[in-house]
Formats: C-alpha cells, sequence, structure tokens
C-alpha cells in the first residue's frame, strides 16, 4: 500500500500541485454489546480508502474513495475541487514548517484483543451481568466491549512517510432501575461504554468488570429509592471521570484554535478564547494546570505522529491558571506565530484533518482523598456522566450526573442522591477550584465519540485527572436564578 | 452511484456465493460533496465515496453481522467466511428473528437531477459566492453547503430485493453582524424548495435584528418556537419516547401511555414517508416495508416505532422502522406535525410579554422519563412586548419537560418547513407555548 500512496504523490506533484499527501487508512473493528445476559450484537467491521489533500496557489481541495482502483480519479477530483475554492477565498492556506520524516509507529500492547475468541468476550460481559443481577434487583442490565486496530500510512510532497499501527481496547457494563417517573444508571467504570485506552486485551483484564459489577449494581438499586439531589451552592468534589467530561468541554473544545478562528461557527459554535488572552487570560485558579499531550500511555488521544506528518507532542494549555497554549495544525499555528503542536486529525480516510483534542489533561494535585473532603461542611461528591450541555462560546454549561453522594463535615455519609445536574460559567467555575487529589488518585478516561465538524466527524481523545474540588457551585435547576 | 439493476447484481451475486448460509444484505453508496465556508470564504472542500456492505447472517437465534467496503471478490468471500465463523460462534439470542420475507420488491428510483447539476463542485461554490455578494460589507457569513448522493439497497436470502435512490441538498448559515448572529437553513431532495440566496437575507435580517441584545433573568417565559426549534425537540422527543424499544428500555415517557392523553388536544404528529413533503424511503433497514404512524393524535399517544426485535418482543408487527440498530430499535425518520392556524405574526401580535426563538444549540436529554430537555437558545432570540418585537435578547438556557410544553401549545402556525431530523429530514410548524422555564443565561 505503501508505494501507492507515494505514487499518487507522484502523480499529484506531476499534476503540478503545490502541496498534497495522501492517507491511506484501515480501520479494523470488533463490537459486543450484551443485554440482560444475551447477545445484543456481534459485529466485525473492515473499512478502508484513501483521502487526498492538495494545496494549489493556497487554496485546499479534498477527495476520499474507498474504491482504490478509483485513485488517479480520485486525485483530479481533489485538484478541482481546490479550483472550485479558489473562486470563494480571501486569505491564502499555508503550513508551518516541519521536518520530513520516514518513521513508524505502534500502538504498545501486551495481548492482541483481535487474538481472544469471541466466546471469551462474550463470557465475561455474561459473567458481568449475572453478578449485577445476583447483587440488586435491576430493570436491565447491559455490557459492551470494543476493539480497533487502525493501519494508517501516510505520505505527503514534502517528503514524510509514516506508517502508524493503532490498537484501542474499551468496554464497560451499566445496571439501569425504574422508579416511578424515573430511569437511574450506574455504570461501570465510566458512562456511554465504558472507558476506553490505545492498549490491548490487558486493559480489559485491569478493568476488573466482574469485581466491579457488585457495587454497581448495589448502588443502582439505592438510586431508585434515592432522593432528588437537592438545589443550591455546593461545594463539589468531582469524580475523575466526570472531571472527564468537564475538561472536555469546558477546556478541550473551547482551546481548538481553529474553532477560535470561527471555522465550526454555523455548527457546534466557536470559543471565548481569542488568540490575544494567550499568556495573560486567568483560565482557572493558581491550582489549574492542563496540558494536551499525545504521548500520554494508553492515552485514546495518543499517536506517533497527527495526520499532517507531525509528531505527537505534549503543550502546555494552562499554568498555574494562566491559559498558555492551544491546539493547532500546521495551518493555523503560523497564525500565532507557533508551530503546529500535532492536533490534526482526521476520521478515517474518508474526511479532513481538523484540530482536534490529543490527551488533555488535568495535572495532579497534593491532596488526599480524605483531605479533598475534609475542607468541605456540606457538599457533594459526583461521579459518572450522564448528560450535557454548553453553549456556543463554551462557557455557559450544565451538566448531569448518575449520582450524588452527599458530604457532611468533611466526610461522606453515606446518603447518596439521584439526578444531579449543576451548571457554571466555564472560567468562572475554573477559578472555584481549590483543591486537586494527588497523582495516586489520578485517572485516565478515553472518550470515543468526540464530534466536530461537517461532515461530522468522530474523535478518539483521552483525559487524565484525579478528583477535584470546587466551591459554592450551582446544583439543580429549579432554582431559576 | 449504482442503479437499481447494478445494486441487485452484486446482492445476487453475493447470495450466490453465501451459499445456502441464511443472509441478509445491504448495500449502501454514497457520494457526497460538502463546502463550508467561514469569515465568507470557504475554508474546507471535501468530497467523499464510498459504497458499503453490510452482511448479516442468522441460524435460529444466533446473529452475527460483519460490514466491509473492501468489495472485490475476495474481499467479499472472506467477510463472508468472517460471518460464517461469528455465526457459528455465537451464542443463542433471547429471540429468533427471521427476515423479512414479503413483498418481493419494493423501490424508489426516482430523484431530482437538478440537484446534481446545480450543486456539485462548481455549482457549490457559485451559490455560495453568488449568494455571500448580496450580503452587506459589515457582515460575515459561514456555514456549510452539502450534496448527497446515494443510494441503499437490500436483499436477503428469502429474495426480496429493495432499492431507493437518495439525494438531498443540505445548507446552513450563521450570519455575523457585530455582536450578533442570525441563522437560517434549508434541507430539501428537491431543487425548487433551495434559495439559497433567499436563506443568506434571512440570516443576515435575523443578525441585522439582533445588535445590542439585552440581558433577561432567568425564569418562566411564553415563547414561540420558529420551525427550526421545533424541529429541535421534537427530533430529541423522538429519540427517547416514540420507538417500542425506548418503551422497553425503559426510558420513554410513553411507557404504559398508549391511549393517554399525554400532549394537548392540539398536537398531532405522524410518520410518514409517503408524505410529500418528508424523504421518500419506502423500507427500512431491514426490508419491511416503511408503514405511516399516528404517534400522537390529537394529544393522545397512538403508535410506537418498531422494527423486527422490538416488534416480536411486544408480540406485535414491524412497523418498518428499523435503523439498523437493535439496540435502538425503530426510529421515527420522516416526522410531519399537524399545522394550526395562527401565523407567526399573528402569534407574535397575541403576546403581551415574551420571546422568539430561532433554534436551540447543543440540546440534550436531563430526564427521558420526564422528557426533560436542556438546551440554549442561539442565533436570533427576540423580547416580544405588547406584541411586538421590542428588543433581541441574550441567549438563554432552558430546561424544562417538554411533556409540560406540549401541554401548554397555546397556537400553531399554517406554514410549515423541513427541518433537519437525526438523519433526513422533519416538516413542523412553529409553536406558541404558553410557558417554558429557563434555567441560566449565556454570560459574554
Amino acid at each position: 500500500m505503501e508505494n501507492q500512496v507515494t505514487d499518487l504523490i507522484q502523480y499529484l506533484q506531476d499534476k503540478g500541485v503545490d502541496y498534497a499527501d495522501v492517507r491511506y487508512v484501515r480501520t479494523e473493528t470488533e463490537a459486543i454489546c450484551t443485554e440482560d445476559r444475551m447477545v445484543q450484537e456481534l459485529e466485525s467491521e473492515v473499512d478502508a480508502g484513501i483521502g487526498i489533500r492538495v494545496l494549489i496557489d493556497g487554496a485546499p481541495g479534498f477527495a476520499a474513495v474507498s474504491d482504490l482502483d478509483r485513485l488517479k480519479a480520485t486525485a483530479l477530483k481533489a485538484i478541482k475541487i481546490a479550483r472550485a475554492t479558489a473562486r470563494l477565498q480571501k486569505n491564502r492556506v499555508s503550513f508551518t514548517e516541519r521536518e520530513a520524516v520516514q518513521d513508524s509507529y505502534l500502538t504498545p500492547y501486551e495481548i492482541d484483543p483481535f487474538e481472544i475468541t469471541v466466546n471469551e468476550k462474550i463470557e465475561l460481559l455474561k459473567t458481568a451481568e449475572e453478578k449485577m443481577l445476583s447483587e440488586a434487583e435491576l430493570f436491565k442490565t447491559s455490557g459492551s466491549l470494543t476493539f480497533t486496530k487502525i493501519t494508517k500510512i501516510y505520505g505527503d510532497t514534502e517528503g514524510s512517510v509514516i506508517h502508524q499501527e493503532l490498537l484501542e481496547s474499551g468496554g464497560g457494563i451499566q445496571a439501569t432501575t425504574l422508579a416511578e417517573d424515573d430511569m437511574l444508571v450506574r455504570s461501570y467504570p465510566c458512562g456511554f461504554g465504558g472507558n476506553y485506552a490505545t492498549a490491548g486485551y490487558e486493559f480489559i483484564e485491569e478493568l476488573d468488570l466482574v469485581d466491579n459489577a457488585g457495587e454497581t449494581a448495589r448502588e443502582a438499586a439505592q438510586l431508585a429509592e434515592a432522593e432528588e439531589c437537592p438545589t443550591g451552592q455546593y461545594d463539589l468534589v468531582i469524580d475523575s471521570d466526570q472531571m472527564t467530561l468537564q475538561i472536555h468541554e469546558s477546556v478541550g473544545h473551547p482551546i481548538e484554535l481553529d474553532r477560535i478562528f470561527g471555522s465550526e461557527a454555523a455548527y457546534a459554535g466557536t470559543s471565548f478564547l481569542e488568540p490575544e488572552m494567550l499568556d495573560e487570560f486567568q483560565y482557572g485558579s493558581s491550582r489549574v494546570n492542563i496540558a494536551a499531550d499525545a504521548t500520554t500511555p494508553r492515552g485514546l488521544g495518543t499517536f506517533g505522529y497527527d495526520d499532517e506528518g507531525v509528531p505527537a507532542q505534549r503543550i502546555d494549555i494552562i499554568r498555574n491558571g494562566i491559559l498558555t497554549g492551544f491546539l493547532t495544525s500546521r495551518d493555523t499555528a503560523g497564525q500565532i506565530g507557533r508551530t503546529s503542536g500535532g492536533a490534526a486529525r482526521a476520521d478515517g480516510w474518508q474526511n479532513i484533518p481538523l484540530i482536534r483534542m490529543t490527551n488533555i489533561n488535568l495535572e495532579p494535585g497534593d491532596l488526599s482523598r480524605e483531605e479533598l473532603l475534609a475542607g468541605i461542611d456540606d457538599g457533594l461528591y459526583l461521579k459518572t456522566n450522564r448528560s450535557w450541555s454548553i453553549d456556543d462560546k463554551r462557557l455557559n454549561f450544565q451538566f448531569g450526573c448518575e449520582i450524588a453522594y452527599e458530604i457532611k463535615n468533611g466526610r461522606l455519609t453515606g446518603k447518596i442522591y439521584k439526578n444531579p445536574v449543576y451548571s457554571g460559567i466555564t472560567p468562572k467555575f475554573w477559578k472555584r477550584c481549590d483543591g486537586i487529589g494527588s497523582e495516586k488518585h489520578w485517572q485516565l478516561f478515553g472518550v470515543p465519540n468526540c464530534g466536530k465538524g461537517q461532515p461530522g466527524q468522530s474523535a478518539h481523545v483521552g483525559h487524565g485527572s484525579a478528583p477535584t474540588r470546587f466551591r459554592q457551585v450551582k446544583v439543580g435547576v429549579k432554582d431559576a436564578n | 452511484m449504482l442503479t437499481k439493476a447494478e445494486a441487485y447484481l452484486v446482492i445476487d451475486r453475493i447470495l450466490g456465493w453465501a451459499g445456502s448460509l441464511d443472509v441478509q444484505i445491504r448495500l449502501s453508496g454514497q457520494d457526497r460533496g460538502l463546502t463550508r465556508f467561514a469569515g465568507s470564504e470557504i475554508h474546507q472542500n471535501v468530497s467523499q465515496e464510498d459504497l458499503t456492505v453490510e452482511l448479516i447472517a442468522v441460524d435460529g437465534k444466533r446473529r452475527a453481522r460483519v460490514t466491509t467496503n473492501r468489495l472485490g471478490e475476495e474481499d467479499l468471500k472472506e467477510a463472508l467466511r468472517e460471518l460464517q465463523r461469528n455465526l457459528e460462534v455465537a451464542p443463542e439470542a433471547e429471540l429468533e428473528i427471521p427476515f423479512i420475507i414479503e413483498p418481493e420488491d419494493i423501490y424508489a428510483e426516482e430523484y431530482d437531477p437538478g440537484l446534481l447539476e446545480e450543486f456539485d463542485i462548481e455549482g457549490r461554490a457559485g451559490q455560495l459566492e453568488s449568494g455571500l455578494k448580496k450580503l452587506q460589507n459589515d457582515r460575515e457569513a459561514a456555514g456549510s453547503l452539502s450534496l448527497d448522493n446515494g443510494f441503499l439497497a437490500l436483499g436477503n436470502s428469502s429474495g426480496i430485493t429493495r432499492y431507493a435512490r437518495r439525494t438531498q441538498v443540505d445548507f446552513s448559515t450563521v450570519v455575523n453582524s457585530g455582536d450578533s448572529t442570525g441563522f437560517a437553513a434549508l434541507i430539501s431532495d428537491k431543487s425548487e424548495d433551495l434559495d439559497i440566496s433567499r436563506a443568506f437575507s434571512r440570516a443576515a435580517d435575523k443578525a441585522h435584528q439582533g445588535r445590542d441584545p439585552v440581558q433577561l433573568e432567568p425564569g418562566s417565559y411564553p415563547v414561540i418556537l420558529e420551525p427550526l426549534a421545533v424541529g429541535g425537540i421534537l427530533s430529541y422527543l423522538s429519540y427517547v419516547g416514540f420507538s417500542a424499544r425506548s418503551v422497553q428500555k425503559g426510558m420513554s415517557f410513553l411507557a404504559d401511555r398508549l391511549g393517554e392523553q399525554v400532549f394537548g388536544k392540539n398536537i398531532t404528529i405522524t410518520d410518514n414517508c409517503e408524505h410529500p413533503e418528508t424523504a421518500n424511503l419506502p423500507f427500512d433497514l431491514e426490508g419491511a416495508r416503511r408503514q405511516k404512524l399516528t404517534i400522537i393524535e390529537e394529544g393522545v399517544a397512538r403508535e410506537l416505532a418498531y422494527d423486527l426485535k422490538s416488534a416480536i418482543l411486544d408480540e406485535k408487527e414491524t412497523t418498518g422502522h428499523s435503523i439498523g440498530r437493535p439496540d435502538i430499535g425503530g426510529f421515527p425518520l420522516h416526522l410531519v406535525m399537524e399545522p394550526g392556524e395562527s401565523s407567526q405574526e399573528e402569534m407574535i401580535s397575541s403576546l403581551d410579554r415574551g420571546l422568539l426563538i430561532t433554534r436551540f444549540h447543543y440540546m440534550n436529554i436531563v430526564n427521558p422519563r420526564q422528557a426533560v430537555f436542556t438546551g440554549l437558545t442561539r442565533d436570533g432570540t427576540f423580547l416580544i412586548e405588547k406584541g411586538e418585537i421590542t428588543a433581541p435578547v441574550q441567549d438563554l438556557r432552558f430546561t424544562d419537560s417538554m411533556l409540560d410544553a406540549f401541554n401548554k401549545v397555546a397556537a400553531i402556525s399554517p406554514r410549515r418547513e423541513k427541518v433537519e431530523g437525526f438523519s433526513a429530514f422533519n416538516y413542523v410548524p412553529a409553536l406558541q407555548i404558553e410557558e417554558l422555564k429557563f434555567t441560566g443565561r449565556k454570560e459574554s
């Protein structure tokens, strides 16, 4: 396949393009879903094709095709598209410099999940479901495992040729109960399909789905009897699994430089951030340190090179509460006087690279779990995302969780509440952060469905954090003010 | 793009290779072109061509699925071998779900060829160029214009065949005018519906009217929802509530409420792919004929959308609403809300104080059983006082039960619009609602 990629680049050069890159991507997926101890879905998928991006006089064009017998016709189509772009273009696209490389990257892993039998995987999910059902009276149980192997061969007219083999594993379980006019869920290790990593089957073994099934089921049953979460201003400790969503929506998306420049304006919106705020803007309290790190071991946003051939790297985003960096690509970084941070990523062969999150990680603090709670007289410990919504500038957010644990006088009381919802304004919220759990409590979660762009693209990204404390946050929606 | 005859030939060949395997073959082709613009210039211009085969095999209660876009003979034979291997190891499910066996053939080949001419690569650039030229210099636009040209074909070992052509144009734009934005969108499979320049003008007018917005305190307000805002709510109502599967999962607000008055008597919602203003996809992704559903009739919950599995569980027949996802079940894709008699102007003049809302942003479900949704107003929110629009309003967040809201619909417009749904488009009017609860506001 590498020869086809390099031949196509030569063909495009012969056609006189100023720049071209060609990506062959083959994705193999295996997905198993169970529900009520029955297999709901057993699916294998192979998806492959080539995406061709060209620049002609600074005008971009992109064409992608799955039929590998139509590569030259598709290359000509990309050229035709670039010429159409030029009709309505004010600013020529140019790329920041980067060294051409010939390299390869392979996700480190121990056990190839595609070598594990389907039966063993199904048995794992069914055993976890049986354990849930043995521990509590439930309306429904479910589980899922997903494995993805991605082969990428990238080449460009600047001389880079990069071969990457990425491997992802993910899974989780869920227990559902019903109460009057309410459906309650508890998920492990987090909501919406569980946790995902660039790793092999060893990651699934480490999740200990069966060992954690009992607690998941018991909490789901308790939620059916629980009171509605109270409303008001509360001190919160937010667990890592919910911090994942908090970081994702209120930091990860606002720092995408293409969004800041307006490319998503008509769709998911822009950002409250502006380039001039770099190194000046107080994003959060001085305790907040966040980096975009595409090298985090096992991160779902970990790779060797992005889809513009830029090496994976770690970029400071927020240092001591001050905004210090953005997620950038080759065409945007130059506009703020920087080089690409390696965050141009495409969903498969069929899409153009956009600026996407890598692993956006909140660095650990120095507090033990007890110390985090100790400073709270009357508060809530929130866990596991259930709903999310944020405005088109990424300021006004409202997030719902599966469960809230009551904190009184510095301790968990054992009482739980259902349907907690909290809201805030992004920088005001992050300025209320006054404590972060230590490295011992730091956890990495993978998000396999980050949506952006038109046509819609789904990115695989990661977020690491420890439980984090925020003071006086609005909880609930009954108090309209 | 495969014609009906070509698609059926591919299906026949795969069926031949499948031998005695009981298999369903779904073939879908897509040729999509999309042009995105921001700052009134094109910044992304792309094309995708793909042809995918999905193979599902059943053996009693065993079932397996393999999907591939590698369509060489050896690739497809390997996909069939993998399907056979997966089927052999698949444990028995709770139900046997046989393939559809009748009618023998359903097809819809017709499409508007004008779309392919007017919205090809050059056509899209030209449409945007002429639309943007009409904007005043102090206004900038962002958005996208896409042409989807595709087909869906299906066959199975029982000998049924299905084919539908799908050609659709989707346009949306946000026009920026200083501190305000305005939005307009068009979606249709008919070129006569697609006046791009006019849509730019609508968005620009909204943006102009939205300058210097006032801040309102959160609270309950009477609202007039334009069709785009209604369409957003309807899509989510459909997702959480209108499928039998969502009832079986315990998620639906219609659980145990069929036959009951759930919305106001002025609300009737159907799903009807034969309606002239919806897309014509006469079969579902299991090959069943798509039936007209009366989901809500004068406020009473009547019918739910079924796929094969959810129908067997409820001892009913499928309604032909499979989207190929048994975990989601039947899903209405052609929603039509019945019109009323009050024009939007009459609604405005009838309000002493309230809000006019163009659309919602980032809607999500807070509590599915109570149909509590949240979202923010966006790109055109206006204060109405004493029957007139008096000021633009800074965007607000609503969090409210749609069961409550759809029981307080004071007026419905006679004019309806095609608005984007989760797939294809729905056909909905504007609504005047006595009260919607706003729980926060956007801050600049």
